[in-house]
């Protein structure tokens, strides 16, 4: 039995602005503790110019989280080959999903996030054994239309990743494919901090989850991976 | 403050809850009723636990919040008969607020204040908001559940049980579902068990047969965290044990709820029999999950290797000799493993693992004055069954599984790391050797072979790419004092796990390393004379882990006094060091304890506590960090 919640005086203010952000009401100013500016400034945030790189042409909100949701344009700071940049830190770019959503060849984006303490991600990138690396993994697949873009969110002391965190792990793993920080978490939408490696599967045509994947489940990821090119009409 | 004062009506009732039940039953056809109800609750306040995090909203969602979280468990009997309730409530009477969350770390990102919001704070600002208020929707949600029922028969012959009960077949391999104090974890089956005893002349067998739904607990005293199910993942009579139970909230940015936890089912068999001399065992259980229909795909909550198998069929057959001719005693368990999965899973994949088995083996002998304990273990892809729980959503919770593979290891051992111990080959030999009235020194040394350590590696492939190379060594004693009422035990120990192959030092270079270990635990009480008796505890060490994102070795230290006045009062400190950059160093705290009677006590701890990785027996749960107060009290009747 659910028993009464602990009251909560900025329940309204909380529901309007959550609301607002969702582009589900158009929520007046006069919410207490958030200011009408950073109010307004959120609602532009849903008119047809924001977004990525890519513009108008990705999916409208509503956006979502789980598994066959559109996923909102997040974007980072990134190389696109951080091998062809020399995993220059003043190279870095804005990457954001919609880059994917329009590449007419892309059909499965795989965005992987990690972090400097995280022992199985390492693994994940490297291989080991008779596993593939992730850039091999890419490289096998690429034709197909699969792509990856990878995330680096903390250092090896669990603060917020740095350039240098993701040029000393793109540099060790030689990367070809994005590489990007995210430094505010962003995929904490998807996942919890506590989790690496996370990897997300979206459809680059619709921008919806394929698959969420908490920890390093290679037969899983790669195995739906497969899956879906073998299925997605190119 | 606000908050503490909150806490003082609840405080209030806890304390004077003592006299306010008293249960006695006259006798109902001619037999007694028995009536015993234990009372269990706690309240506590977390205020800043030290772990924020520049950014991550997680982090600053596990501050400043409390709860008052009760268990009244009542249990009677009569006859053969016997009935039992738990109720577990938590109301948790203060929490953060997603939205001051979000403009807090707006707040801390912004450089000026003054500036017009971009569209890039406003960015920030709603992604922060939907990440605390997700976050929030499994979390600090006031519940009163009934957590465990039961009503059972116990007769010489038969034993049957409905509802909620713990069970163990073998040594764990098969299925192993109980209550971990330590982790916070307590998993029954909800359904029915009947175990019938035969003999004849010294022949004894016992057949058990259960089945049922697998009932964690649902509620995360440590994180405020709960486990909530939906229509969805509690088809047919499934639902019918999932009544009452903590259902999944939605957030405001989510168009339904979604469960965190999808309740698994269980068929399992035993038979156990033979003699004094020699016991012979048939262990079987079928774990079938619940999986949500995406796109037409059953999926598991949180994907895995594991999690995404939807029938876990695991068998065994043991062999147990208890009398060695007054020597010793013997046990060996073998066991089998295979995971099915749903077709669409199976037929996406070709990495899945094969079958899988174990065979374990513990061998003890002893010849005065010396006992020799040698436990050994080989496992292929033999895996922990873990709950359907989405691990994104519940973190708390992957601690839950129903069986538990041992580990040969010492209980408290912390570093099996990753898959370590499901595909592996090794075990540890301990000698105690009694060396006076009181007095008792022993050592030992662990070995073992891992392939699942330092890569992901379901399959179990053997080579030595994957390899690890562990070795274990520790000694101590213990000291007992003539009269019973002082004891001292200590063990200093070490440990060295090597990859076979070179892996990347956090320096540029390479090396074998992949981890270390020096250690020295102790316990000791002395008795002061008269009621005073001093307690003293501590788990010191040195580690070095090469691939963890601490490039040096870090210390930690765990040191804990008391001063007990029995039988009533007990005082005591803490207080704990980590070099581990990762975490805070310091942490100090004190604890107050006051016994009514040998059932009924209250206790205050007040100050810090280090969070980070827990383990029994190998299974492990990651405990957040604390700071604040807590008191806990105990009443039986």
């Amino acid at each position: 039995m659910r028993l009464p919640q602990r009251p909560s005086p900025t329940l309204l203010r909380f529901v309007a602005a959550s609301l607002a952000a969702a582009g589900a009401c158009a929520c007046g100013s006069n919410n207490a503790g958030v200011s009408p500016d950073l109010l307004a400034a959120v609602r532009q945030l849903n008119a047809p110019q924001d977004g990525g790189a890519g513009g108008s042409s990705y999916p409208a909100p509503p956006y979502g989280t789980s598994t066959g949701a559109v996923v909102q344009d997040l974007c980072f700071q990134g190389w696109i080959d951080p091998s062809a940049a020399g995993f220059d830190t003043s190279k870095l770019q804005k990457i954001c999903l919609s880059d994917f959503h329009d590449d007419p060849d892309a059909r499965l984006l795989l965005v992987e996030s990690c972090a400097i303490w995280c022992v199985a991600c390492k693994f994940e990138y490297g291989g080991s054994g008779d596993r593939p690396s992730l850039q091999k993994q890419l490289d096998d697949r690429k034709s197909k239309g699969f792509r990856i873009m990878g995330t680096i969110f903390q250092d090896g002391a669990g603060g917020p990743a740095a350039p240098a965190d993701a040029k000393q792990w793109a540099s060790v793993y030689a990367l070809k494919f994005p590489f990007a920080v995210d430094d505010e978490h962003q995929l904490g939408l998807f996942t919890s901090p506590n989790i690496a490696p996370f990897n997300l599967l979206l459809d680059t045509r619709t921008m919806k989850v394929v698959l969420a994947l908490d920890g390093d489940e290679p037969a899983v990821l790669f195995g739906k991976v497969d899956e879906f090119l073998g299925q997605s009409t190119p | 403050m606000r908050q503490a004062t909150r806490a003082a009506p609840f405080l209030a009732v806890v304390l004077g809850a003592a006299n306010a039940l008293a249960l006695e039953t006259p006798p109902v056809g001619g037999e007694p009723v028995h009536v015993d109800v234990t009372e269990a609750t706690s309240v506590f306040y977390d205020v800043n636990n030290r772990n924020s995090r520049v950014g991550v909203t997680a982090t600053r969602l596990d501050d400043d919040w409390g709860v008052w979280y009760n268990r009244l468990n009542a249990q009677g009997s009569w006859k053969n008969f016997q009935v039992g309730l738990r109720l577990d409530s938590a109301v948790f009477y203060t929490a953060p607020d997603p939205t001051d969350t979000a403009l807090t770390l707006l707040g801390e990102r912004r450089a000026n204040p003054a500036a017009p919001y971009t569209p890039d704070d406003a960015r920030f600002f709603v992604q922060k908001t939907q990440e605390a208020s997700r976050e929030l929707a499994t979390r600090y949600t006031s519940w009163l559940y009934p957590s465990k029922y039961y009503i059972g028969y116990g007769g010489r012959d038969v034993e049957a049980t409905l509802g909620d009960f713990y069970a163990q077949f073998g040594r764990g391999l098969v299925l192993s579902v109980r209550k971990l104090d330590e982790l916070a974890s307590d998993t029954t089956v909800r359904g029915a068990r009947v175990t019938t005893r035969i003999r004849s002349g010294d022949f004894r067998l016992r057949l058990t047969a259960l089945g049922g739904v697998l009932n964690p607990l649902r509620l995360d005293e440590a994180s405020g965290r709960y486990l909530g199910v939906t229509g969805g993942v509690t088809p047919g009579l499934v639902s019918i044990a999932e009544a009452g139970m903590p259902r999944a909230n939605a957030s405001p940015f989510d168009a339904s709820a979604s469960p965190t936890y999808a309740p698994d089912r269980i068929m399992a068999v035993e038979a156990e029999g033979g003699t004094r001399v020699v016991q012979v065992g048939l262990h079987g259980s079928l774990v079938n999950r619940t999986f949500m229909d995406v796109a037409g795909t059953p999926t598991a909550l949180s994907p895995g290797v594991v999690r995404s198998a939807e029938a876990l069929r695991t068998g065994s057959l043991s062999v147990n000799l208890p009398d060695l001719g007054g020597h010793g005693a013997a046990y060996v368990e073998a066991a089998v493993q295979n995971l099915g999965y749903p077709a669409a899973v199976a037929s996406s994949s070709n990495q899945l693992p094969d079958t899988g088995y174990a065979i374990y083996a513990n061998v003890t002998l002893e010849e005065k004055p010396v006992t020799l304990t040698v436990e050994a273990k080989h496992y292929r892809r033999f895996f922990p069954l873990v709950a359907n729980v989405d691990l994104a959503r519940a973190p708390e919770f992957s601690v839950v599984q129903y069986n538990a593979p041992p580990t040969t290891e010492g209980v408290w051992v912390d570093t099996e790391f990753e898959g370590f111990n499901t595909c592996v080959s090794g075990g540890r030999a301990k000698a105690d050797v009694q060396v006076g009235p009181h007095a008792v020194v022993f050592a030992w040394v662990g070995t073992y072979l891992t392939w699942a350590e330092s890569v992901a590696n379901e399959q179990c492939h053997t080579g030595s790419d994957n390899l690890n190379k562990v070795w274990d060594f520790a000694s101590g004693f213990e000291l007992v004092s003539a009269d019973r009422r002082s004891r001292v035990s200590a063990t200093l120990g070490t440990r060295f796990d090597d990859t076979a192959r070179l892996i990347p030092d956090p320096s540029g270079g390479e090396t074998n390393v992949f981890y270390r270990e020096l250690y020295g635990r102790y316990e000791a009480s002395e008795w002061l004379g008269g009621p005073f008796t001093l307690r003293l505890q501590g788990w010191d060490r040195r580690r070095h882990q090469t691939l963890g994102g601490v490039t040096t070795p870090w210390t930690e230290l765990q040191q804990l006094i008391a001063l007990d006045y029995a039988p009533r009062l007990t005082v005591g400190a803490g207080f704990e060091y980590t070099g581990n950059p990762q975490f805070p160093p310091t942490y100090f705290n004190g604890m107050l304890g006051y016994n009514f009677n040998s059932s009924s006590n209250v206790s205050l701890f007040a100050g810090q506590r280090r969070g980070g990785l827990r383990c029994v027996s190998g299974v492990c749960r990651v405990y957040p960090p604390f700071e604040g107060v807590r008191v806990d009290a105990t009443f039986r009747f």
